[in-house]
């Protein structure tokens, strides 16, 4: 018999040993384990105690005598283990370590997300295929059930770059592309660029799955004949609650596929303080089952079940930023020939800051997801951005005017004329800028070393200039907004002169 | 014997997780079901000396990164 044999053989007869009280747990790993008082409910039907009525398995009576002494022996020095208060976090053992590691991750939560959420979702996104995950949800924190928030994930095959847009009660809100360990973040709706940090992209699946930091798994059941995952996130009224008083509670149960940890399903609920009587509860509210009990479900959402895409189906390029590999002045020498819109930026420095990076994303919408405008740009970063999350010191986003409506911008500030171009001020930070069939965002965010403040925005405006086949100079005349070229519903009204 | 150490439990989940998930239920209903590797290969469709030798390594990789992490 080989030494690997009898290791085998060896540990096999420790476990058995262990199993029936004859042997101490001799380590941390099989002490856990052997503790443990329910398995998921996927296996748990395999226990031998669910087979009834055969007996699991024989044994002799003296080897078992003993083992039950021992066992009395052990229970009369310890206290039993009280199996409930830990049974949440056992229910995790198994499928959903991952997510119960993330949220309660005592060393740096990041990191723990990256490494643990990677594993899960390799796991669950097959290799070479696109991976979409669609999740809806509700804003408690504005008006209960008022505002159904939707996020679509695009999980790219290369596990390395991933879409995503958030709809609230169905308009779009956000796009987010992940790529090279950076996000960048549009508003289509006003057409600025939010921010632009490095955003990991298994926090991404983590906020697809789990809005709520102070979330706990519950345990798995059966749902609609799948084992589920059920996950809770709750809090507590302690103040004016307005409509709800204190001390109500209001929770969110999201129910994972346990298999694939893709979202089920959604549910809203508040438990009322106690002693609140019937006729005082929120009358939109319903009973919701025993397994609430005392709770009312205010709303319920089951998700469209995840779809692959097959990445032979997709356009080529459908997806690409390739400005943000290679060498800084590759990426210059990429855009010197675009020529989709032209192009501005501020010079090789700007505000104390050097050109530090220019990319051009594109995006064409993969079969059956919904096209969008917004994501066609080019955007040159200054400095350099540390920690997490961070702004860029400087930044500019450059787009085709037809993609931005101005006459949303006003609605924040108006629009003036300024170097023949339109330009519509948004903060301390800020300057949205309309020129010929180019829109230009330019951001300056305030931070330590770089208060915000109108004039710099000036010297922004004053140092835009063309680049690659755009030759106008800074201060030169900018041509006025055109729009002639865009769709009826795209074109805006010219801005008023200052 | 004493109440598991929430933590302990949350390191020993993270763990499983690891681990790819035949060699997770093995170990699981080996050590925590309770059955008899006979018993899990029934269940896996596996022979009961691959069943040993999947729960002996599995378990082995188990104490291995269980060190790692607690030493770290």
């Amino acid at each position: 018999m080989s030494d690997e044999r009898r290791a085998v053989d060896a540990t096999d007869a420790y476990i058995d040993a262990v199993l029936r009280g004859a042997a101490p747990a001799d380590d941390p790993v099989v002490r856990l384990l052997a503790a443990r008082p329910a398995l998921p409910p996927r296996l748990a039907a395999f226990r031998p105690e669910a087979a009834a009525p055969a007996p699991r398995r024989r044994r002799a009576v003296l080897p078992a005598l003993a083992a039950a002494l021992l066992v009395l022996a052990v229970l009369a020095l310890f206290p039993p283990a009280r199996a409930a208060a830990a049974e949440a976090v056992r229910a995790v053992f198994g499928a959903a370590g991952y997510v119960r590691t993330v949220l309660s991750d005592g060393g740096d939560p990041q990191e723990a997300a990256d490494r643990v959420l990677q594993q899960a979702l390799a796991a669950a996104s097959p290799p070479g295929k696109v991976f979409y995950v669609q999740a809806t949800q509700v804003n408690l924190s504005a008006d209960p059930g008022g505002i159904q928030e939707q996020r679509r994930f695009w999980f790219f095959p290369d596990r390395s770059s991933a879409r995503g847009e958030i709809y609230e009660d169905g308009v779009l809100r956000t796009v987010t592309v992940v790529e090279g360990g950076q996000a960048a973040t549009y508003v289509p709706a006003s057409g600025y660029l939010e921010d632009l940090s490095p955003a990991p992209l298994p926090l991404w699946y983590l906020q697809a799955i789990a809005q709520y930091p102070e979330a706990r798994v519950q345990g798995h059941r059966s749902l609609d004949g799948r084992q589920v995952i059920q996950l809770r996130g709750w809090s507590r009224i302690t103040g004016d609650g307005g409509d709800y008083p204190a001390g109500t509670t209001f929770a969110q149960d999201l129910y994972l596929d346990a298999r694939s940890f893709l979202p089920v399903r959604l549910e809203v609920s508040l438990r009322p303080p106690p002693g609140t009587p019937a006729e005082e509860r929120d009358t939109r509210a319903r009973p919701t089952g025993p397994e609430h009990e005392d709770e009312i479900l205010l709303q319920r959402y089951d998700f469209e079940p995840a779809v692959f895409l097959d990445p032979a189906s997709l356009p080529p390029d459908h997806f690409s930023i390739p400005g943000l590999e290679g060498q800084l002045d590759e990426h210059l020498r990429q855009l010197e020939g675009f020529d989709a819109f032209p192009l501005f930026w501020p010079g090789p420095s700007f505000a104390g800051h050097q050109f530090s990076s220019a990319s051009h994303t594109a995006y064409d919408a993969p079969p059956g997801a919904p096209p969008n405008n917004a994501w066609n740009a080019v955007t040159f970063l200054y400095g350099t951005c540390t920690g997490r999350p961070c702004a860029m010191p400087v930044s500019l986003h450059v787009r085709p005017a037809c993609h931005v409506r101005p006459e949303q911008a006003a609605a924040v500030g108006p629009l003036e004329t300024v170097r023949g171009g339109a330009l519509a001020r948004q903060g301390p930070g800020k300057l949205l800028v309309w020129t010929g069939g180019t829109f230009v965002d330019v951001n300056l965010p305030p931070g330590p070393d770089q208060p915000g403040d109108a004039a710099l925005l000036d010297q922004a405006l004053q140092a835009l200039q063309g680049y690659g086949r755009n030759a106008i100079g800074p201060g030169e005349p900018l041509p006025p907004p055109d729009f002639g070229g865009c769709p009826e519903a795209a074109a805006p009204a010219p801005p008023s002169a200052r | 014997m004493p109440p598991p150490d929430p933590d302990d439990e949350l390191l020993l989940a993270s763990l499983l997780a690891e681990l790819s998930p035949e060699a997770r239920d093995a170990v699981l209903l080996r050590l925590a079901g309770g059955l008899t590797s006979a018993e899990v290969a029934a269940v896996l469709g596996k022979r009961p000396d691959a069943v040993k030798q999947l729960v002996h390594r599995s378990l082995a990789k188990l104490r291995q990164r269980w060190r790692e992490e607690v030493s770290s």
